[in-house]
């Protein structure tokens, strides 16, 4: 766990691309925010593994995205409901849910058709976030770490010398 | 220029893929296996156990091995057991969520198979299904006495007819006396009568001229008219009268019998039982009967409630809400099919599976959980046999047609072959079965809640051993008597009524032997019984008969009076017309 978090800060230091970054941590929302076992998340792992995301990026956001999810399931389930029996979608959803993609896909589950609903509308707002911070990270607020006392008492732990090690490696 | 595309993460990909699906594959074997215990424990009620199972998925094939399902009421034997069963799903339908299983085949399929250690599960609640069936087929002889009360204590929990017919027709005697008299004292009376004859002297006197004659002949109508009426009304009372006096006499007769009938009515009711003397053999063969019906309801319990399923996709339907899992909400289908079907499931047996084993086959067709959606019914027609120490075989076919879940109808017709029948009490009658073999032959149906079953049991080479004691005092004895001689037998039992409350009606061909002995054991007592009783009942009503006597004389005494003054009347008018 030190090492993944000791990498993420290596990340954030280093020269990898900002929209790289936060592309991982999007990819991450949707991976960690809707069930794990679900048809939609092999093509997320597809695009995390084939496009070039930052991949402790993604492993640090999808531990933190599902921690929320647990919180947000209540959330998720009356957004699923709300639109799984609005009546203007009806025929649609009835006709999906006839088809092969319908029935693996389990899009008449609240859980997960409002968790990928939300993820997805969450895309670009946590896109442009992500970047944006990153960003500010490398140009200011990196300088006043490096030079404040909890920087000085991070020096002596434990996850500095991991960071430090993979560094120089 | 950034590079986007990382060709090498699809191998990565690919490989994640694989790793997990050979994991499933590795071990969907064993996860099927907890599956199918751990959901077969919940359904059945008691240990399901599996051997072993395998998955096979080009094409998708499950194998299941050694299958054990105890029976709840004997968790030391197993009430079905398979050594295996292989399906194939059609994959078509799998990815549709749907499990179509075209054919089933269960080997080394048998019943009543013993079992190496206990399958009981706590908690279960399979033992206290079939509740109903004891308590009916029990209560049909719980209700029959084996001993003769006393008189007293039969009078004291006694509702008497007697009583009230008795006081009820003296009340109204006083009424009508009351009546009669106020109707007799209201007619024409012995002073009318002699002024009507004083009237006729004065008329007789001779008178002159022709006026004279006028005017008698006017006093002479006169006189007539009146004595007319006065008789037309004292006849109309008198036929009253009458009429009321043989109402109250045929009234005085039949209550003169009542204490008779009371007493005929409390022997029937509180020595016999409702019944009388027609239903010893639910005294005798009550509670057996009761065990039987009940453990077979308790295995029809474990089946239905997955015959009912609704769901037939007419509309939008939501499942209780869960926890995180979320909810699924069902929308309706074009062609809505079954989540779950067997089209067809064939047993067998195995050669030489052991002597101890009642060896299954047969054909069950078209199971499904949701048979609303299916056009046929289940239908089966399953044999055994073997060499069971309980049965040597059996053959049942039917249908469970829930089709309609409103209206379900299931039918059955079962034969069991040389069932070892034995121990168990027999009620509150001194004496039990202790070994014998018998043919049972089941007819019958449940249909809409409605059951009519007909159960035969035609026993053989029946030894009934007698438990000691005086149980049961004379009329149980003369049972024990009765049955000790009696080695070949049918015994008839009638289940109607619903589920919940079923009707329990039970003979046999022992029936008139019974009675004859249980009447010829009490019949000096029972005599005695009907007169004790009778003499309490009229103690009791004496008075007010003789009362109600004494009030009918009254009756009759005022019926001579209005006739003697009806005659005194009509020979005054016909002195007047003569």
């Amino acid at each position: 766990m030190l090492r993944l978090v000791a990498r993420f800060l290596k990340v954030l230091n280093s020269e990898a691309d900002p929209g790289q970054i936060a592309l991982a941590l999007c990819l991450a929302a949707i991976f960690g925010l809707t069930p794990l076992w679900t048809a939609h998340n092999l093509l997320v792992l597809l695009l995390v593994l084939v496009l070039r995301v930052n991949l402790s990026s993604f492993l640090v956001g999808w531990a933190v995205f599902s921690a929320l999810g647990y919180l947000l399931d209540p959330l998720f389930d009356r957004v699923g409901f709300a639109l799984l029996t609005a009546g203007p979608l009806h025929g649609m959803w009835t006709a999906f849910y006839g088809t092969v993609a319908g029935r693996i896909t389990r899009f008449n589950n609240t859980v997960e058709l409002g968790s990928v609903v939300i993820s997805l509308a969450l895309f670009p707002v946590i896109f442009l976030l992500a970047r944006a911070l990153v960003l500010r990270y490398r140009a200011s607020v990196r300088a006043w770490v490096q030079h404040s006392r909890l920087m000085t008492l991070l020096r002596a732990s434990r996850l500095y010398h991991v960071y430090r090690a993979l560094d120089r490696g | 220029m950034v590079k986007w595309i990382r060709w090498q993460g699809l191998v990565a990909f690919i490989a994640i893929v694989a790793l997990v699906a050979g994991f499933c594959a590795a071990f969907a074997g064993t996860l099927l296996k907890w599956s199918v215990e751990s959901t077969g424990t919940a359904l059945v009620g008691a240990r399901v156990q599996l051997a072993g199972a395998s998955v096979h998925l080009f094409p998708v094939h499950v194998e299941l091995d050694g299958l054990q399902v105890t029976d709840p009421a004997q968790p030391m034997r197993n009430a079905f057991q398979a050594r295996r069963i292989a399906f194939g799903i059609e994959p078509g339908q799998l990815v549709m969520g749907r499990t179509f299983v075209d054919g089933m085949s269960v080997e080394g399929a048998a019943i009543d198979t013993p079992r190496e250690h206990s399958g009981a599960v706590r908690g279960s609640a399979a033992g206290k299904r079939g509740h109903a069936f004891l308590t009916a087929a029990a209560g049909a002889a719980q209700s029959l006495g084996v001993e003769l009360p006393s008189a007293d204590s039969i009078l004291k929990r006694a509702d008497l007819h007697s009583v009230q017919q008795i006081g009820g027709l003296d009340d109204r005697l006083d009424k009508q006396v009351e009546q009669a008299r106020r109707q007799v004292r209201g007619l024409p009376g012995d002073k009318q009568l002699q002024a009507y004859r004083e009237r006729l002297a004065q008329i007789r006197k001779k008178t002159s001229g022709p006026l004279g004659l006028v005017r008698k002949g006017k006093q002479v109508a006169d006189l007539r008219n009146s004595i007319s009426s006065d008789i037309d009304r004292i006849r109309s009372t008198r036929d009253e009268l009458s009429r009321t006096r043989a109402h109250m006499r045929s009234e005085l007769d039949a209550a003169r019998k009542a204490p008779g009938e009371d007493a005929q009515r409390l022997v029937n009711k509180y020595a016999l039982g409702g019944a009388n003397l027609d239903n010893l053999s639910a005294l005798v063969f009550g509670p057996r009967v009761g065990r039987w019906t009940a453990q077979a309801w308790s295995w029809y319990q474990i089946l239905r409630p997955y015959l009912e399923q609704a769901n037939a996709g007419g509309g939008s339907v939501t499942s209780k809400p869960l926890r995180s899992p979320g909810r699924n909400v069902i929308f309706p289908r074009a062609h809505p099919q079954p989540d779950v079907l067997v089209r067809d499931i064939h047993l067998s047996a195995l050669r030489h599976q052991g002597s101890a084993a009642v060896t299954v086959s047969g054909r069950v067709r078209d199971f499904t959980l949701q048979p609303a959606l299916w056009p046929r019914p289940l239908t089966f027609s399953i044999s055994g046999r073997g060499g069971s120490h309980r049965v040597a075989g059996f053959s049942m076919s039917g249908t469970l047609d829930h089709r309609h879940p409103s209206a379900p109808d299931d039918r059955l017709r079962m034969h069991l072959k040389d069932v070892r029948i034995g121990g168990g009490s027999s009620g509150r009658v001194p004496v039990t079965l202790a070994g014998g073999s018998a043919n049972v032959d089941v007819d019958g149906h449940l249909r809409s809640g409605s059951m009519d079953f007909e159960i035969r049991t035609r026993v053989r080479e029946a030894s009934f051993r007698r438990t000691g004691g005086n149980g049961g005092g004379r009329i149980g004895r003369a049972i024990a008597d009765t049955l000790e001689n009696a080695h070949d037998f049918t015994l008839v039992a009638h289940l109607t009524g619903t589920p919940a409350q079923p009707s329990v009606q039970i003979s046999s061909s022992l029936d008139r032997r019974l009675k004859q002995a249980v009447a010829a054991a009490i019949e000096g007592r029972l005599d005695k019984l009907r007169a004790g009783l009778r003499q309490r009942i009229e103690a009791r009503t004496g008075d007010r008969l003789k009362a109600a006597q004494a009030k009918l004389d009254s009756l009759a005494s005022l019926d001579h009076q209005a006739s003697d003054r009806l005659s005194a009347y009509r020979d005054l008018l016909h002195r007047l017309q003569g």
